[in-house]
């Protein structure tokens, strides 16, 4: 198995995978990825599939030195990575051999970059997955974010498998998400719409809102126009989707994020939509948001062009390498032009 | 009148089954009968079924069926739900002990409250509280039934590590915290169970539809 030693932490470096699902009712949140479309983009490029788990780095990023051949690449906020101090590309798989050492550096755009390796990060899973929780400690290596010196355990892929995946082309640029410091959400309004005046509706969706320094995984503050609740500003604690945006007393909305706890007594004025979350997620403090309202049905059918935009991605490449289970036993199957 | 149940989404990926708006166990048993009657007809169909008070919060992927399918499914549910017989509540025994350097708070909910620390020892310990439901941090348990006698407001100033096991009293509310965290509750007293334990299945010491009493040791 291969691995990698962490010689620098970034700001806040966490192993993360598309999250936990199934425990909320017991008080665990799902966590994952932030930018879960980042991370998929990774792990499609390394030819992993969708669930492996990989490193997600915060505004700065940490200096990895790997103790075996593999290949990674890396996705999401424009982190300036370099290999042997030599810069390299991002969403492209770069072979890395051992004592080869990744640096990335401060975020030029965006929030949260994403390391996928081939074969993904190999850590315990806990309850299902190997995303780190911080608050529960649980996932990660120890629950934690990653620590000077820590030994990350990585899948491991035969040489010519690796040499394989650093072949194929660049992918198409619409894969490429564009980042920005100001973005329009699409919601979904309610559940509680009915204990905010018109006049809060009206102002949520007309004025801009600004991402507050007071934001990390658990939520995003926000500052802006305040919104009136018609009625108290508490509702009966109930549970929460990823995106929701809750209305405290103060009214000035918060966005629940993946680490977010999995109830919540304040009224909900509207849920970001799932394909608009990887925007927050490289949203910077004092980046600015719009919102608007979109019917259910307009935000499935974004979802599924998304999964479809994924799907071909993964098709066209798994056509060259993949693995396959025969007997209980693993292989890794490379297929090349002749 | 509202009519219930009232089905809303919540985002692209959420549903929520809303019963009345109160917090009673007449409502909760309907949400806890919904969620039980889910998870034995279409147990792989839901990524999260999330109780609470009065409403169930159905997580679904849009990829396998559209908002309204789910609608109607989930009003024939509730209609099969109803029919079910309540489950038994689980009664938990939670040792407990009372004031102390773990029950810092004790005497100030006595005073409060014109008791003595016996007095809201006696009270709080005499009561079996529902688990209406788990949320907030792993494992932590929104009960119900606190005996207004020893109701007590939240500490004006908030402590910076509450340990965890620690048994507290906010307004009207009883609670244990699971985690080492910060709070403004009033602890009274503390519990040695571990509440959420990451290592044990399941990590959880508590569900809905639990009963829990404190026994003083």
């Amino acid at each position: 198995m291969s691995s990698i030693e962490v010689l620098r932490r970034g700001l806040l470096d966490t192993i993360q995978d598309q999250g936990r699902l199934g425990y909320q009712q017991f008080g665990i949140p799902c966590s994952g990825a932030m930018d879960n479309y980042s991370l998929l983009l990774g792990n499609s490029i390394v030819g992993n599939s969708p669930d492996e788990a990989g490193i997600e780095i915060t505004m700065t990023g940490p200096r990895l030195r790997f103790r075996g051949d593999t290949v990674f690449s890396v996705t999401g906020g424009t982190f300036s990575p370099t290999l042997n101090e030599i810069q390299i590309p991002m969403y492209r798989a770069i072979l890395a051999k051992k004592d080869d050492i990744l640096e990335l550096g401060t975020a030029l755009q965006g929030m949260r970059g994403y390391i996928a390796f081939g074969g993904g990060v190999q850590s315990p899973k806990q309850m299902g997955s190997r995303s780190t929780y911080m608050l529960g400690r649980i996932g990660g290596l120890g629950g934690n974010p990653l620590q000077i010196g820590d030994i990350v355990p990585l899948g491991s892929l035969p040489y010519k498998h690796l040499v394989c995946l650093t072949k194929r082309n660049a992918i198409a640029n619409d894969f490429i998400p564009v980042i920005e410091d100001e973005v329009i959400l699409r919601v979904i309004l309610g559940p509680e719409l009915e204990r905010f005046t018109e006049q809060a509706v009206s102002n949520f969706l007309r004025y801009e809102y600004c991402l507050t320094s007071q934001s990390n995984r658990m939520g995003l503050r926000l500052a802006g126009e305040p919104l009136s609740h018609s009625r108290s500003a508490d509702i009966l604690s109930a549970g929460l989707s990823l995106g929701a945006v809750q209305v405290p007393g103060h009214g000035q909305p918060i966005i629940m994020m993946v680490d977010r706890q999995t109830t919540g007594g304040y009224p909900r004025i509207a849920n970001v939509i799932s394909v608009d979350i990887p925007k927050l997620a490289q949203l910077r403090p004092g980046g600015r948001m719009r919102f608007q309202a979109v019917d259910v049905r307009v935000a499935h059918s974004l979802i599924a062009q998304e999964d479809q935009k994924i799907d071909s991605l993964r098709r066209a490449w798994g056509s060259t390498a993949y693995q396959v289970t025969m007997d209980g036993q693993r292989f890794s199957v490379v297929v090349e032009e002749i | 009148m509202e009519s219930y149940p009232r089905f809303l989404p919540s985002g692209d990926c959420g549903l929520v089954v809303e019963f009345e708006e109160e917090i009673a166990r007449t409502v909760n048993d309907k949400v806890l009968a919904l969620q039980a009657y889910l998870m034995q007809a279409n147990p792989r169909v839901f990524r999260e079924l999330i109780p609470s008070y009065r409403a169930l919060l159905v997580e679904y992927d849009p990829l396998y069926i559209t908002y309204q399918k789910l609608e109607a499914y989930l009003h024939h549910a509730c209609e099969q739900a109803r029919n079910s017989t309540p489950q038994p509540l689980e009664l938990i025994i939670i040792p407990t002990v009372y004031g102390g350097e773990f029950g810092a708070d004790l005497s100030f909910v006595a005073s409060y409250n014109s008791l003595t620390p016996e007095d809201v020892i006696a009270i709080h310990s005499s009561v079996d509280y529902p688990v209406y439901m788990i949320g907030f941090t792993p494992g932590f348990p929104y009960l119900g039934g606190l005996d207004s006698r020893i109701a007590c407001p939240r500490r004006a100033t908030p402590r910076m590590k509450i340990v965890a096991g620690s048994i507290g009293i906010a307004g009207n509310q009883t609670g244990i915290y699971p985690l080492d965290s910060p709070g403004g509750w009033q602890i009274i007293g503390h519990t040695s169970l571990q509440l959420f334990s990451p290592e044990r299945e399941p990590a959880v010491l508590l569900r809905p539809g639990n009963l829990v009493r404190f026994v003083p040791v």
